[in-house]
């Protein structure tokens, strides 16, 4: 096994593998020694799509990417989060063996490192494709950049951007739920109903994915019964759930919170120059015990 | 407890890994399987991350069995406790099974615990990322993923089927009234297969979820496979006749 396979800044301590098992002993520190908690969450993010096509198949207009924006804006703008693009950064790369790139294949790899847009500690590579398999897309989490940054980013169907044909999934909150894991989520129902769950205090574990238009009256759903006190509904309107993209509405202080911590520890070159040293320096702290 | 770890420890234990006559059983192959593609998959990544696969042998045959069938060999233990030495020290250990068991360290998932341990084996491969960290693939509901379904030859052999569910994730079969009747989401898997005498095609797009064995047609329904008292079909998801295929699964109806 590399040593520092999950490799940090050069000039701060590096991790071990075994200290990503200590992840939320080590974010409890990052917390305590940073001052992220005020007026520095305002964050800009640089969206550079990138998208995979097989002739007339992928092609995605001005209008969707607008709108994509405009849903990951909607959704995250209460988290001090902003997203941006430009049109003449737009990519688009006809090739039909990529447009079909499994997850996790080396098809994936090699389109990723043919076609990166952006420098990842910088932005947001944003690829959309057609994987097959029944899959909706998938994200790297950011403490997964450094050792790995060819494959940093997110990958959508694109049928699910807004105006998709992707029903019930096409309004862009594919991308919303993605980028959630890119920016350090779990889903909500991470390791069922086992502990530390998804590492987020105020999202009740529950057992597994809902899928469609769970019913408020229906409550608690597959909350698990060890969910702590006074937690009487599973999430079934947070974004890091699986439900329709309708029924998506939410992120919680608690993964608020999360998203900052782990844009700290892990992807300061999206912060503002303050917010940076302020961040590089509550890590130092965070990790030297 | 189990956190994000660098490596994964599966180790499969002997009830869950024996079908009885030293037989391997279809559930513990989808999980190996599951196990070595997702191995293979990190093997791709500089990150150097794993997952390490051990089976329990309690002499029966099943442990040698799964590795015929997978041709190779892997680590084995003759208890799940000695596991932890068969195991890399960085690994988070899970022993799967059928029935809760006792263990030093580590964590016991039992198959069918939706609230503590894996709620069927197609929840392995995203239960097992998370596990390592890694990303998780969001896949469609189950009643909206579609695969292809094919009969084979009463006289196929059950390594064959058992080969098929190692190599492809959610592959499936039912032995319906001495036919072969195999589910695959892999049109790759199903090309090879149907490459083999005898071997028809029952379908090219089947929701697996509305597959139910009936003994009359539901109003509505796709007749997919009629046999002498039974009826294989393609139902509506509300429809509440018959037997559905995940309890069909890996077993025989006469």
């Amino acid at each position: 096994m590399a040593e520092s396979v999950y490799g940090r800044r050069c000039a701060t301590q590096e991790m071990s593998t075994g200290d990503l098992g200590r992840m939320a002993e080590m974010e409890r520190s990052f917390r305590v020694a940073s001052r992220f908690e005020s007026g520095m969450r305002e964050l800009t993010i640089r969206v550079y799509f990138i998208h995979i096509t097989d002739g007339a198949a992928g092609k995605i207009s001005q209008a969707q990417r607008e709108d994509q924006i405009k849903a990951l804006n909607d959704a995250y703008r209460g988290g001090g989060i902003t997203f941006t693009y430009g049109e003449n950064e737009v990519a688009e790369v006809n090739d039909a063996d990529w447009y079909r790139m499994g997850h996790g294949s080396i098809r994936e790899r090699q389109c990723k490192r043919q076609n990166q847009a952006v420098d990842p500690t910088g932005g947001l590579n944003f690829y959309t494709a057609a994987p097959g398999g029944g899959l909706l897309g998938w994200a790297t989490f950011p403490y997964q950049m450094e050792g790995d940054p060819e494959m940093d980013g997110v990958v959508i169907l694109d049928a699910s951007l807004p105006g998709g044909s992707g029903a019930p999934y096409n309004l862009g909150i594919t991308a919303v739920h993605e980028v959630g894991h890119w920016l350090g989520l779990y889903h909500t129902f991470q390791g069922a109903c086992t502990p530390p769950g998804d590492e987020v205090a105020d999202t009740p574990a529950h057992a597994g994915p809902n899928y469609g238009k769970p019913a408020d009256t229906d409550q608690p759903h597959n909350l698990c019964p060890s969910a702590p006190a006074g937690s009487e509904d599973c999430p079934i309107h947070n974004y890091m759930n699986y439900v329709d993209d309708d029924w998506m509405t939410e992120f919680t202080e608690g993964q608020i919170d999360r998203i900052w911590t782990q844009t700290g520890m892990f992807r300061t070159g999206l912060l503002t120059e303050d917010a940076r040293t302020e961040a590089e320096s509550a890590f130092g702290a965070a990790v030297s015990w | 407890m189990v956190a994000v770890a660098a490596a994964l420890c599966v180790v499969l234990d002997a009830g869950l890994l024996g079908a009885g006559n030293g037989a391997v059983s279809p559930e513990a192959i989808a999980i190996i399987g599951t196990a070595v593609r997702l191995d293979a998959e990190l093997a791709l990544s500089p990150l150097g991350q794993r997952v390490e696969v051990v089976l329990e042998d309690d002499g029966s045959g099943a442990a040698a069995a799964a590795c015929t069938v997978a041709e190779r060999e892997f680590a084995r233990v003759s208890a799940a406790r000695d596991a932890e030495g068969a195991c890399g020290p960085d690994s988070a250990l899970v022993v799967i099974a059928r029935a809760p068991r006792e263990l030093a360290s580590g964590a016991v998932w039992v198959l069918g615990d939706a609230w503590n341990g894996l709620a069927d084996i197609t929840d392995s491969d995203r239960r097992f990322r998370e596990v390592l960290g890694v990303p998780v693939p969001r896949p469609l509901p189950p009643n909206m993923i579609t695969g292809e379904l094919i009969r084979l030859p009463a006289a196929t052999d059950r390594t064959v089927l058992l080969r098929a569910v190692l190599e492809a994730e959610r592959t499936s079969w039912a032995i319906l009234g001495g036919h072969a009747v195999l589910y695959s989401e892999s049109s790759d898997q199903i090309d090879a297969l149907l490459t083999a005498p005898g071997v028809e095609r029952l379908s090219h797009a089947v929701h697996l979820t509305r597959l139910r064995l009936v003994d009359v047609v539901p109003e509505g329904a796709t007749v997919l496979l009629r046999l002498d008292v039974m009826i294989l079909v393609e139902a509506d998801d509300d429809a509440a006749e018959g037997r559905p295929w995940r309890k069909l699964r890996f077993g025989t109806s006469r």
